[in-house]
This record gives structure tokens, C-alpha cells and sequence, in this order.
């Protein structure tokens, strides 16, 4: 059996709810885990960024689709970059957040993802705070730190990693009739704006097709409206 | 601020930091009106859109929350620039209605 078969064989078993499996697919992924990490060491610790990129190590597990013969380390590496920029910018930036409100967030993201896949769905407050325990002020404390989290920052992405090519967004560009303001964005930016308003996709099937997170989704969006309602201010 | 049993209203001044205290606003009252996270978030961004357009301008807001909706009347906005981005805030909420001095935003869960 090849690496890449044990690997993927594990991602199966992760899906199928084999909590050893689990431990057997970080263990088996920790090389390329490492190596991402060393791109942001020195800004927050190796360890910090390592557990980060096993959350989206285990994001990708839960999504990956074996039939589409995509390698599960090439599917896997956006997942992991997404929960590392996250972590960098949530310790290395100004401000931090208090541990226990930093622990609520984590727990509900995970949840967010879990209820997400379980009803096809967003899951509303309520839902949250049932699948999680947490109290509902809990949970919307956590939400609130969510969403102060900072936009992405351009230079952390590698846009090359993550595919931008796609002809039938052009067409879309043309009928959003943002004219000379869309290539004030970053390539990446430029595409989730236009899946987003001009296809109409929800957070939710962007991350889905471009193999990010609801969350990343989030951070690119609101950065690009930042972009945007500046841009062509009148006030 | 005035928080009566479903409506919030808001009354920000030009040097508010208006997103930090309309976003928080959202959230809260968009969990009451039972909206998922993402259409929270979407709302969030609607809210934004409008505020960073013009953010410095005396406003009003009022979040009016009814089961399972959701409606923000905001003033301080520039219609016709509103207009131009319907397409965009359309896809953000359920229902963008502009008037001259105030649009407002709805969302159904």
C-alpha cells in the first residue's frame, strides 16, 4: 500500500467516525504541517501554529471527497494555511484575546462546521449553543470575536496555491458593473467578490469550491467590501 | 440607545466608531430574530457596506426584530449610491428598500 493510499485510507476512516484514525492522520501529516508552519515561525510559536494547522488539517478530512482524485495533502494545505494565517492573526496582532473567550471561539467554529455539514445548512445561535453546551451569550461572544478577527492580509496568501483561473468569471465581472474598482483587489479577493455577487454563491459553496473555510471566506469578503465602500466614497 | 422589547434604536455621531457598535448590534439582534451565522454575517456586511461608504455622518439606526426577521432602518446614506450597489446588498439580505433619507434592510430566516 503507497503512502498516499494509507493516508487517504485514513481520511475514510475519519469521516466514518474512528476517532484513531484521527490521531493516526495527524501523526502521518505532521511533516507537511511542519513545514507550513515554519513559513510563520517567529511571529507565534511553532506549537501554536502546528495545533492550528490540525484543526484544518481535520476541516479537510471532514470534506474530502476521495472520488475526485485530488491528492488528500493537496486538498488538505489551503485548509491548514487558513487556520494558520488565522493564528497568526489573532496572536500576533494587537490585540489578544482573553484564553477562555479564544477556547469559546474555537469550539464554535468547529461547531459552526459540524452543524454545517450535519444540516446542509448555517446553523442559527441556538443551534450552536445546544451541539456545543456554551450559553447562548457564550456563543455570541465567540461570534463577536469571529468576526473582529482582521481581513486577510494580501501577503499572506500565495494566490498560486489555491487555482483563480476560471473564464466564466469574466462574464460575471462585466455584469457586476464594478469597472476599474474590482482590480483594486487582490486576485483572491476579486474572485470571492464575484462568486459571491455575481454567481450568487453563499459563503458556504464558495468555500466548498475554492477548499477554504467558511470562515476565510468571511474575512476575504469583508475585506473586499472594505475595498470597495471606500473606494468610491462621495462622503 | 433605547431597547425595547424587540427594537433596538441607536443614535451614533459622526465620530462614533459606527461599525464597532451597528456590527455587535447585528449579531445580537439577528440571533433573537433566529438568523443562521452566515446570514448574520452577510447582514454585518450590508451594514458595513453602507457605513464605510459615508462614515462620517450623524446616524440613526433601529433594529427591528420580529420572529424570524429582522429589519435595520439606517440614515445617513447615500441613495444613489445605494442604488448603484443594489445588486450587492441585495445579495446580501432579503429586501433592500431606499428611501431618500434612510434604507432599509431586511432578512428572513
Amino acid at each position: 500500500m503507497s503512502t498516499r493510499d494509507s493516508v487517504e485510507g485514513l481520511v475514510g476512516r475519519v469521516v466514518a467516525g474512528d476517532e484513531t484514525a484521527g490521531d493516526l492522520l495527524v501523526a502521518a501529516m505532521r511533516p507537511l504541517v511542519s513545514g507550513m508552519a515554519r513559513r510563520f515561525e517567529g511571529r507565534v510559536s511553532r506549537a501554536d501554529l502546528e495545533q492550528a494547522g490540525m484543526v484544518g488539517l481535520l476541516q479537510a478530512a471532514r470534506r474530502f471527497d476521495p472520488t475526485n482524485g485530488t491528492p488528500f495533502g493537496g486538498y488538505a494545505a489551503p485548509f491548514v494555511m487558513g487556520e494558520m494565517l488565522a493564528c497568526v492573526r489573532q496572536l500576533a496582532g494587537p490585540v489578544r484575546m482573553p484564553r477562555s473567550l479564544n477556547e469559546s471561539r474555537g469550539i464554535t467554529t468547529t461547531a459552526i462546521e459540524e452543524l454545517t455539514a450535519t444540516l446542509g445548512r448555517s446553523p442559527n445561535v441556538d443551534e450552536i449553543a445546544a451541539h456545543t453546551a456554551l450559553d447562548h451569550d457564550a456563543v455570541l461572544e465567540a461570534l463577536r470575536a469571529r468576526m473582529a478577527l482582521a481581513p486577510v492580509a494580501l501577503d499572506d496568501l500565495r494566490e498560486h496555491e489555491l487555482g483563480l483561473h476560471d473564464d466564466g468569471l469574466r462574464t460575471v465581472e462585466q455584469r457586476l458593473d464594478l469597472g476599474a474598482q474590482l482590480e483594486r483587489l487582490d486576485p483572491r479577493s476579486r474572485q470571492v467578490v464575484m462568486l459571491r455577487f455575481g454567481l450568487e454563491l453563499s459563503q458556504r459553496e464558495i468555500a466548498s469550491r475554492l477548499g477554504i473555510s467558511q470562515m476565510h471566506v468571511s474575512r476575504l469578503l469583508r475585506g473586499a467590501l472594505a475595498v470597495l465602500a471606500d473606494d468610491d466614497s462621495s462622503a | 440607545m433605547d431597547m425595547r422589547a424587540h427594537t433596538v434604536r441607536a443614535h451614533l455621531s459622526a465620530a462614533a466608531p459606527q461599525t464597532d457598535v451597528l456590527v455587535p448590534l447585528a449579531l445580537v439582534t439577528g440571533a433573537r430574530a433566529g438568523l443562521s451565522v452566515e446570514q448574520i454575517d452577510d447582514l454585518a456586511m450590508a451594514i458595513e457596506l453602507l457605513v464605510r461608504h459615508r462614515p462620517r455622518v450623524d446616524r440613526h439606526a433601529v433594529f427591528a426584530v420580529d420572529q424570524g426577521q429582522i429589519k435595520v432602518a439606517l440614515t445617513g446614506i447615500d441613495a444613489e449610491w445605494v442604488e448603484r450597489r443594489g445588486q450587492m446588498l441585495a445579495v446580501l439580505v432579503s429586501d433592500v428598500n431606499v428611501a431618500p433619507t434612510e434604507v432599509v434592510l431586511r432578512v428572513d430566516a
